[in-house]
């Protein structure tokens, strides 16, 4: 698998320092999730899911980590000098991008793994059904994810300040400027991702922050949001200089 | 000769910055040297024929394609790019494996083995890249670009980085690669080096082509131009007269540090030819004789007056 597009792209991604310094995040979610379990009562737990769920893992740990993955799938590439060697293969550059966004959305999700099992923790502890508690956390991490990766790896095609710019999307756009209006809720991916989200909460999350789209829609929305991010990288990487 | 590498009216600009003006040339078999000072535009040229950019006017064609468009090109295309290029977190044999397989190789390992045992890292091949000394890693991008056994080689400042061993073990290397009849074409700011791998010599100056033809040919070019050249020994004065009285050089001045004369010539190559005999005549014992203010941007700036001279 070393070899193969994919594996080599996981290897470059999941064996860099700076990976590892970031899974410290999602570390701490599921920290904060078992000192919660073991201090607090069942009823307490309640605003604590939504807030594990809704504010911190879809709203903050998976931005940021796939912020930080995605950015390198090309960003690092681009900063080492090797993205002309990566581009002299014989392969079409789709086939480049599928797999660099695979790999960083594999990663991200790994990566970020602790803080749903957390999540999900917190859940089944309330009594919620396992299942919708599993499936919806599953679901939302993995298409937040996938929205979130195909974007970075999209803006690392753009731009030289990829992890800059990005920043700046999620701290200012996705943690602030999306929540002040119904209709900038439509451009946020993490209010969808609540959305699906909201699968594994109890009750609803509050109305500013989630999209106003249905679960299947939102669903269908991040996919589409991966999926165009992935096919713009694509042009892009045809298209650009790099060297 | 059948054209398997070839630049057609090609300019390339970044802004203001013109990178290349009007650049054609056509290659087939054997070594070319593409030599220039920095920032001349070799790296340009060699990056529009790798396919990483793209011609701002001209076509760019190797092997019959687009080399910028069409990926297929990468499996008859092996380029050693100046700069980095090459993985740290990898080994250097995983990466060459990597590519090799990434450019339809059978036997990606076994064609892996063989490259980096071509450029002597057998030994290393399972260390990460990141812990080698820039002349290793330089040859981990030379078996990069071999494993994939190309028609066609692009080779930037192939030999920086490396001690004097490497490059003459380098400078066989590529000569021998070109005598496999495979299209090399390699970059260096050192007509020497260049001289002994290539049969062909391109010389790019602020972005244009301003000589090409063989390494002989393009060193008299070098040389046997107006040149300043202090005299040093013993009765120089006499010698110095003796040359201007047969019109070899044109003025004559005494060094301002006191180290014999300085002496103007129009042309170095007669120079050189009647100094013994003029000598010998004048009875003038000589220790050294040098250039003066001479840099690699000055002879650079003579061939394209002479290119200019000659209508290019």
């Amino acid at each position: 698998m070393g070899t193969t597009l994919f594996g080599f792209s996981l290897r470059g991604i999941l064996f860099r320092g700076r990976t590892a310094a970031f899974a410290a995040l999602p570390l701490l979610v599921a920290v904060v999730a078992v000192v919660v379990i073991a201090v607090t009562s069942v009823a307490g737990r309640y605003g604590v899911q939504t807030t594990l769920t809704a504010n911190l893992l879809t709203g903050l740990v998976v931005p940021i980590v796939a912020l930080v993955l995605g950015i390198g799938a090309f960003g690092d590439e681009r900063d080492s000098r090797t993205l002309p060697l990566l581009r002299g293969v014989a392969r079409p550059r789709w086939h480049l991008v599928v797999a660099r966004f695979a790999a960083a959305w594999v990663s991200t999700f790994v990566v970020v793994l602790p803080a749903s099992l957390a999540c999900m923790a917190v859940g089944i502890s309330i009594n919620l059904p396992a299942a919708d508690v599993v499936g919806g956390i599953l679901l939302a991490t993995a298409l937040t994810s996938a929205a979130y990766t195909g974007l970075f790896v999209l803006l690392s095609l753009l731009t030289r300040r990829g992890l800059l710019a990005g920043l700046a999307y999620v701290v200012l756009w996705e943690t602030f400027l999306a929540g002040l209006a119904p209709a900038l809720r439509g451009l946020s991916i993490g209010s969808y991702g609540r959305r699906v989200a909201t699968l594994a909460i109890p009750g609803d999350v509050p109305v500013g922050t989630v999209a106003t789209t249905g679960v299947v829609t939102s669903a269908v929305v991040l996919a589409g949001i991966a999926v165009g991010s992935v096919v713009l990288s694509s042009i892009r990487l045809q298209r650009m200089d790099v060297g | 000769m059948t054209a398997v590498v070839e630049l057609a009216g090609v300019s390339k600009w970044f802004g203001d910055t013109v990178a290349l003006s009007d650049v054609s040339f056509a290659l087939g078999a054997g070594v070319t040297g593409l030599l220039g000072h920095n920032g001349a535009g070799k790296s340009t040229a060699l990056s529009l024929l790798a396919g990483f950019s793209r011609p701002s006017q001209g076509s760019v064609r190797v092997l019959g394609v687009d080399p910028h468009t069409d990926a297929g090109v990468n499996r008859g295309l092996g380029v050693v790019s100046d700069g980095e290029g090459t993985w740290a977190h990898a080994s250097a044999r995983s990466q060459v494996e990597f590519l090799a397989r990434q450019r339809g190789v059978r036997d990606p390992r076994g064609a892996a083995a063989n490259a980096l045992a071509r450029v002597g890292l057998a030994e290393a091949a399972d260390r990460r890249v990141g812990g080698y000394s820039k002349g290793m890693r330089q040859r981990v991008k030379l078996a990069q670009a071999l494993v994939h056994d190309p028609q066609v080689l692009l080779l930037d400042e192939p030999l920086n980085g490396l001690d004097p061993a490497q490059r003459r073990a380098d400078v066989d290397l590529v000569a021998a690669l070109g005598a496999e009849g495979r299209t090399v074409l390699v970059s260096s700011h050192v007509l020497a080096e260049v001289e002994r791998m290539a049969g062909r010599v391109l010389v790019v100056v602020n972005g244009r082509l301003v000589a090409e033809g063989e390494p002989a040919g393009i060193r008299d070019l070098l040389v046997d131009r107006p040149r300043t050249l202090r005299l040093e020994g013993t009765r120089v004065a006499e010698l110095a007269g003796l040359l201007l009285a047969e019109g070899l050089v044109v003025a004559v001045r005494s060094d301002p540090d006191g180290r014999g004369v300085v002496v103007e010539t129009p042309r170095a190559v007669g120079l050189a030819d009647a100094v013994p005999v003029l000598a010998q005549r004048a009875g003038a014992t000589l220790r050294r004789v040098e250039p003066v203010g001479e840099d690699l941007e000055s002879t650079f700036a003579h061939l394209v007056r002479a290119a200019r001279g000659a209508g290019r």
